[in-house]
């Protein structure tokens, strides 16, 4: 130390940070970007959205007010009641049948034997394919003359079904083409879920010298349950939101019977031009999203801190 | 001449109950000090304040007569060494040393020269293309150590540095970074809970407990005369015996059968019917039976080739003694031995506060004790 | 296991493969067969013949929608890699007023179905102009909450000493997100970037409303168009289209596979 220091003062104050005015919004500038895209593209028409509900409108604005009339319209009419039930339908057939279908696949392929690698990924593989592209796969396969289902039908001897064209069976060749496209994105979580289990609870049970399902019961599907629970919220805000499958099939149709509500919105909105009764469906929409969200933070507050 | 000062250092984090309370401390230009203490004591938050890594509730934080409570820590001229090491996985040993080099302003060839020299002295010349997870615990080490050389601050921080290393190479790393902090003169603050590292390292320490100076001073005067319960037990290992006794202006009594003359005269309060007594494990002896203060029972013996320990009880089984003797002694269990205390190194503790009342060497005693803080 | 288990356990997961597997094969055995074979209800072509994948680039401007659907993914997928880390970073590794409430907002986010907004979105975009464009494909985008919470995720796990030897040694903040934080991170940002990456090549709705033109489309429209264009009569040459769309996101998913199944899990629990 040189002597100039020691001829300082003892105690000097130091000079005042320059920096801790704006170290408060340096943390803001990092999350700009973010705030403003999510505003634009977000809140924003989200408010928008519940706005227009309460109005008469088109493609190019609001141009009455008309109060709760777009929700008693769309209540009432025949069309938004079936575009429901369609939804309702299509959910529940999706749904438990992609999460049953995924857990089945991840549990088989959970243990390390040779040539797993491969098997995981074929049963993955369909997280990589689009809704249009297989979309357009099963339209094919569901064709009355030259598709797969009627080839094994017309050798089984059974009769040949218009699976697109009858309103009985539509909702379900959807369903099942949807089904199929959802599970390689479920099976991919469900086995990250499986694979984060502790291998050492499975050595202690084969030492205890327990039962494959046994296991299953009280060792797998517990520890899964956090894993098990998100796939299967996050199933159903994607089954809530389908578009591409009914867009490229069905159209739907026919008579309504695959008219999902997002379908509903974009068709109200975009070709019938009623964008306030789409609004509506938008809202209603919203909020049954909304309730799915809520009860995944409220049910699975312990153990899934988000989604 | 002073580096560091703590003046009335306090840390809350709620702004009710301090973490750290006030505490006071003068580093001299090129000390050792260690502050130790067991977890949770608040040693490392008086680091990582000093550091400028933790904002300062109160009091003031002084370098070389400069008041720092509010300087950034790159402006405070000093290093600092993290239990983890901090080593960035994605750089190479070369450029984890000289890691943030450039922000003070210093040329390309100093750099490299500083860190050629650093890794020379802490033989790490061959592996400065490696990547950290490629080294050695003790590698990795050495590699956080010449990052806080090549700095050439005068003041280096280290906190718990070498307690991921196994027994072996801590011992010889202590060294090791004691004879570099001599060599180059820097002055070292030097956080452990280990009271070994403190005592073997420290040129003088402070001993923490729940956020406050238990005491200040170099490393054989608090052995020799510690200023409190805490002290006596947490410096030394095996640690000194603490047990309740009664008193009474004649004797002190450890049990039934066992009672010692009391060595504190008339000045001492009569009032005080019970404190606690302490004695170091050297300081218990093995008697011949006429000259014994009593005749325990052996629970259990460690014999570590030089030097064996034994725990004994007297009657309560919960009050479990520890002579250390040299030499090897096989005593079976159950065994009853006479032993004797050394008067000379007995130390009687306030019951209430854990103050030292008495012990042998009153003037040393005094003057540790003037270092002791409130 | 004994052989007995592992030989049936094989065969399941054999059978398995062939259902879960068959609409892929499928499509791809239709793409190389004639008019006729297909006709024919064939299970396999008789030759591999490319009479097909010339075909497609013929009838639709495939190779306008390829490189649309290229550039807008990859614009999307470095916008949110950008977007997604500065946000993950700030809140990982700093505090400020009004942090709790932001994270809450990002949370919020993620119960807005993107569906529900969709029409007030596309007026926006509308009278920005920005229709028929890459700016209208992607911006939108760049935001993703998921992505910043899988980032979060991980920004958690660096040691903060690295955060503190940074500060000690004068690095800025924005440095030491630059040059160590991004680095060290890279296989989470590879996972969101392979995720982000394949779920804007298979966007569907948002392309089919902004964009009306065939130089702007995408080739998840592209599909529909030769789809409609050409039912009933070509289906060799709409597979071919299909293959050649699916191609790219397959081959990305089997190298990422691995990377993809770890981050998804991580950065949805815990």
């Amino acid at each position: 130390m040189n002597a100039a220091r020691e001829l300082q003062p003892v105690q000097t104050e130091e000079q005042q940070p320059r920096k801790s005015r704006f170290a408060f919004l340096e943390g803001w500038l990092y999350l700009l970007p973010s705030i403003i895209l999510f505003s634009v593209f977000v809140f924003y028409p989200m408010f928008r959205t519940i706005y227009l509900s309460f109005f008469l409108a088109d493609q190019i604005g609001p141009f009455e007010f008309a109060g709760l009339e777009n929700y008693h319209y769309i209540l009432r009419s025949d069309s938004f009641q079936s575009s429901i039930k369609a939804t309702v339908l299509f959910v529940l057939f999706t749904v438990p049948a992609t999460i049953i279908l995924a857990l089945f696949l991840a549990l088989l392929t959970s243990e390390k034997i040779m040539g797993i690698g491969i098997f995981r990924t074929f049963f993955s593989s369909t997280m990589g394919m689009s809704v249009a592209a297989s979309s357009v796969i099963w339209m094919f396969m569901y064709n009355p003359s030259i598709g797969v289902f009627s080839k094994i039908a017309e050798w089984l001897g059974l009769p040949v079904i218009q699976w697109l064209q009858n309103p009985d069976y539509a909702l379900l060749a959807v369903s099942l083409s949807t089904i199929w496209m959802s599970t390689g994105f479920a099976y991919l979580i469900l086995l990250g879920g499986l694979q984060n289990i502790d291998p050492h609870l499975y050595e202690n049970a084969r030492v205890a010298g327990v039962s494959y399902f046994y296991q299953l019961r009280r060792i797998t599907l517990p520890m899964l349950s956090p894993t098990l629970f998100f796939i299967i919220t996050v199933s159903f805000i994607n089954a809530f939101q389908t578009f591409g499958q009914i867009d490229i099939l069905t159209k739907g149709g026919p008579v309504e019977s695959t008219n999902v509500i997002v379908y509903s919105i974009y068709k109200d909105a975009f070709i019938n031009n009623d964008v306030g009764s789409a609004s509506a469906q938008a809202v209603i929409l919203f909020f049954c999203v909304l309730v799915l969200t809520v009860l995944q933070f409220k049910l699975g507050e312990k153990k899934v801190h988000y989604r | 001449m002073v580096h560091v000062e703590l003046a009335g250092l306090k840390k809350s984090y709620d702004g009710k109950k301090n973490v750290i309370e006030q505490v006071d401390l003068k580093l001299e230009q090129g000390e050792f000090f260690v502050l130790v203490g067991p977890s949770g004591c608040g040693k490392s938050t008086i680091l990582r304040m000093i550091a400028g890594l933790e904002p300062i509730t109160d009091g003031s934080l002084f370098v070389n007569g400069i008041r720092m409570n509010h300087t950034p820590p790159n402006k405070r001229n000093l290093s600092m060494v993290f239990q983890n090491y901090a080593l960035y996985p994605h750089l190479n040993v070369e450029q984890n040393i000289m890691f943030g080099l450039h922000t003070k302003k210093i040329s390309r060839e100093e750099q490299q020269r500083r860190c050629a020299d650093a890794a020379e002295m802490l033989g790490l010349a061959d592996y400065l293309e490696r990547k950290p997870r490629e080294l050695s615990g003790g590698q990795r080490q050495r590699v956080a150590l010449a990052r806080a050389i090549v700095t050439q601050s005068p003041l280096c921080l280290m906190d718990e540095p070498l307690s991921n290393l196994d027994a072996k190479l801590r011992a010889r790393m202590r060294s090791e970074i004691r004879q570099i902090q001599r060599k180059l003169g820097i002055t070292m603050i030097y956080v452990t809970h280990d009271q070994t590292e403190a005592m073997t390292m420290a040129d003088r320490m402070m001993i923490l407990h729940e956020g406050q100076a238990m005491q200040i001073g170099k490393p054989l005067d608090i052995y020799n005369h510690p200023a409190n319960a805490f002290t006596a037990t947490f410096i030394g290992s095996p640690a000194m015996n603490v047990m309740d006794a009664g008193i009474n202006p004649a004797s002190i009594h450890l049990s039934q059968q066992c009672a010692l003359p009391n060595p504190m005269k008339s000045s001492v309060k009569e009032a005080s019917k019970q404190v606690l007594f302490g004695i170091r494990p050297e300081h218990i002896l093995f008697s011949a039976p006429e000259q014994a203060n009593a005749v325990v029972e052996v629970v259990n013996t460690e014999i570590l080739g030089t030097e064996t320990l034994i725990t004994f009880i007297m009657n309560d089984p919960k009050k479990q003694w520890i002579a250390r003797w040299n030499g090897q002694w096989q005593f079976s269990v159950g065994d009853q031995i006479p032993i004797r205390f050394d008067m000379d190194s007995i130390h009687l503790f306030s019951k209430d506060n854990g103050r030292l009342l008495w012990t042998s060497n009153e003037d040393q005693s005094n003057q540790t004790a003037r270092e002791v803080l409130r | 296991m004994t052989s007995t288990k592992r030989i049936s356990l094989y065969a399941v997961l054999i059978i398995c493969t062939a259902i879960m597997m068959f609409p892929i094969f499928y499509a791809v055995s239709i793409s190389f067969m004639d008019g006729k074979e297909v006709l024919d209800g064939q299970l396999l072509p008789s030759g591999f013949s490319l009479t097909n994948y010339v075909e497609v680039f013929e009838k639709v401007p495939l190779l306008t929608y390829l490189i649309n659907s290229f550039a807008t993914s990859a614009i999307v997928m470095i916008g949110q890699l950008l977007v997604s880390s500065l946000a993950a970073f700030a809140f990982v590794f700093m505090k400020f007023k009004g942090r709790d409430f932001v994270f809450f907002l990002f949370i919020s986010t993620m119960m807005i179905p993107w569906e529900a907004t969709m029409v007030p979105n596309f007026m926006t975009i509308q009278s920005l102009g920005w229709t028929n464009n890459y700016v209208g494909l992607t911006i939108p985008f760049f935001a993703l909450a998921f992505g910043t919470f899988l980032l979060r995720q991980h920004f958690k796990t660096i040691p903060k000493e690295l955060y503190e030897a940074s500060q000690v040694a004068g690095i800025s903040r924005f440095r030491f997100f630059w040059t160590v934080i991004l680095p060290i991170s890279r296989s989470s940002l590879v996972t969101l970037g392979i995720y982000s990456f394949l779920t804007n090549w298979n966007m569907y709705l948002w392309p089919l409303l902004v964009t009306n033109t065939e130089s702007a489309r995408t080739v998840q429209i592209g599909l529909k168009q030769l789809q409609t264009q050409e039912i009933a009569s070509d289906w060799g040459v709409v597979m071919a289209g299909v293959v050649i769309v699916i191609l790219p996101t397959l081959i990305l998913l089997f190298a990422g596979q691995k990377k993809l199944q770890k981050g998804l899990t991580q950065g949805a629990l815990k």
